[in-house]
């Protein structure tokens, strides 16, 4: 049983036998080891008239064997209620708990902390970059070889097993010869080549002098459609 | 039914409401530490260069600790594109030497090679670089993008 240190010099009813008792300070209050309790700890009320009866201790508690029954007679007779409803309580109402709970009561205020802790989560999760480059695998361009190691396969033989993408110095985009009028529609020209035709490979020819940023649209395109293998040709239109 | 009608003038828990409730936020400040520390640990507070990237609505994140970038800047009119050793700035070098730089990053352990090119370089010159970067064994080229729209708008 224990009680916290702010009810210190209060006057609470005993858990036990219900009688309003004054809680000790922990200084004063040294019970000792063995069932006797001191007779200089007073539990007593100071309101409490001396002519009060006695509280009984409880029914299940046995009388303590080594209790003093000597009291001194010069003692006044509010110390013998105190003895009786020290020793119904003191088995349980140790001071090592009282101490423990001194401990518990006295908590640190984090309230600030955490607000600043907060603060710097949300600024560093917005700022946050992850060293992440956004990227595309692109088909690379064959090394030029020479002689007989040299194998081209003609644009006529390759358009039968894929679908033929072509950007000219303009960036005009031409699926198999067709030229588009807004690149926006390239994906779904090629899904629907792709159902219709049943290919799944796309080969991209870019003039010299026509732009990144539609040859990587181009190729992003597939990847919309889930082209299955995406090849780059090297074709020379326009001015090459 | 109000708790006044189940509980009547002595509601237990009317009171304990009122008085000393507070909520345990031990594990919630254990959480928001390690939070924390992850952020500060895994961002970087470089800025980004200015380059007109082309944009591209599907693509893989690739990790730039582990790789060499090289940028190409467009050039000015009737002027030859820039190449940068390094993700906007660094060395200006010439298409020749690409090979050696990429050559060096493979033997370093940067197997892979990000190009970020400006969208109006031709594309014709972003191919005579990939092939410097494709002659070297071991390379793996990978072209940088941007942002669509649709993505950049929280």
């Amino acid at each position: 049983m224990s009680i916290s240190t702010r009810k210190i010099g209060a006057l609470v009813p005993c858990a036990i036998c219900g009688a309003e008792v004054l809680v000790p300070a922990e200084d004063d209050f040294t019970p000792a080891r063995t069932a006797a309790p001191p007779p200089e700890v007073v539990f007593a009320t100071p309101t409490e008239p001396v002519s009060e009866p006695p509280v009984e201790p409880p029914p299940w508690r046995e009388p303590l064997p080594s209790a003093p029954q000597n009291q001194p007679p010069d003692e006044p007779s509010t110390l013998a209620n105190a003895d009786k409803n020290a020793a119904a309580i003191d088995e349980d109402f140790t001071p090592l708990l009282i101490k423990s709970s001194r401990f518990a009561e006295e908590e640190l205020d984090l309230t600030a902390m955490v607000d600043v802790v907060f603060q710097l989560l949300i600024f560093f999760m917005v700022t946050a970059s992850f060293s992440l480059q956004k990227s595309i695998e692109v088909p690379t361009p064959d090394q030029p070889r020479q002689g007989v190691s040299r194998a081209l396969q003609p644009l006529e033989e390759l358009q039968d097993v894929a679908i033929l993408v072509s950007v000219d110095e303009r960036n005009v985009v031409s699926v198999d010869d067709e030229p588009l009028a807004d690149l926006s529609q390239l994906a779904d020209v090629l899904s629907d080549r792709m159902r219709r035709d049943r290919k799944s490979e796309l080969i991209v020819t870019a003039a010299r002098n026509a732009a990144h940023r539609t040859v990587i649209s181009v190729i992003d395109a597939a990847n919309e459609v889930g082209m299955q293998r995406i090849r780059l040709g090297t074709a020379k239109l326009g001015a090459d | 039914m109000s708790s006044s009608t189940l509980f009547g003038e002595d509601d237990p828990w009317a009171r304990q409401r009122t008085s000393g409730v507070e909520v345990d936020m031990t594990s919630m400040i254990d959480c928001t530490f390690l939070l924390l520390i992850f952020f500060m640990v895994c961002s970087t507070m470089q800025s980004q260069p200015d380059i007109d990237l082309p944009v591209a609505a599907h693509s893989i994140g690739v990790d730039t600790q582990g790789a060499s970038l090289i940028t190409i800047l467009a050039g000015a009119f009737n002027e030859p594109p820039r190449i940068l050793l390094g993700d906007g700035v660094g060395d200006e070098v010439a298409l020749d030497e690409v090979r050696r730089f990429v050559s060096d990053a493979v033997a370093a352990g940067n197997s892979r090679i990000v190009v970020k090119a400006e969208g109006d370089v031709s594309h014709g010159f972003i191919e005579d670089v990939a092939r410097q970067i494709v002659a070297v064994e071991g390379a793996q080229l990978y072209m940088g993008v941007g942002d669509t729209p649709e993505d950049s708008q929280p």
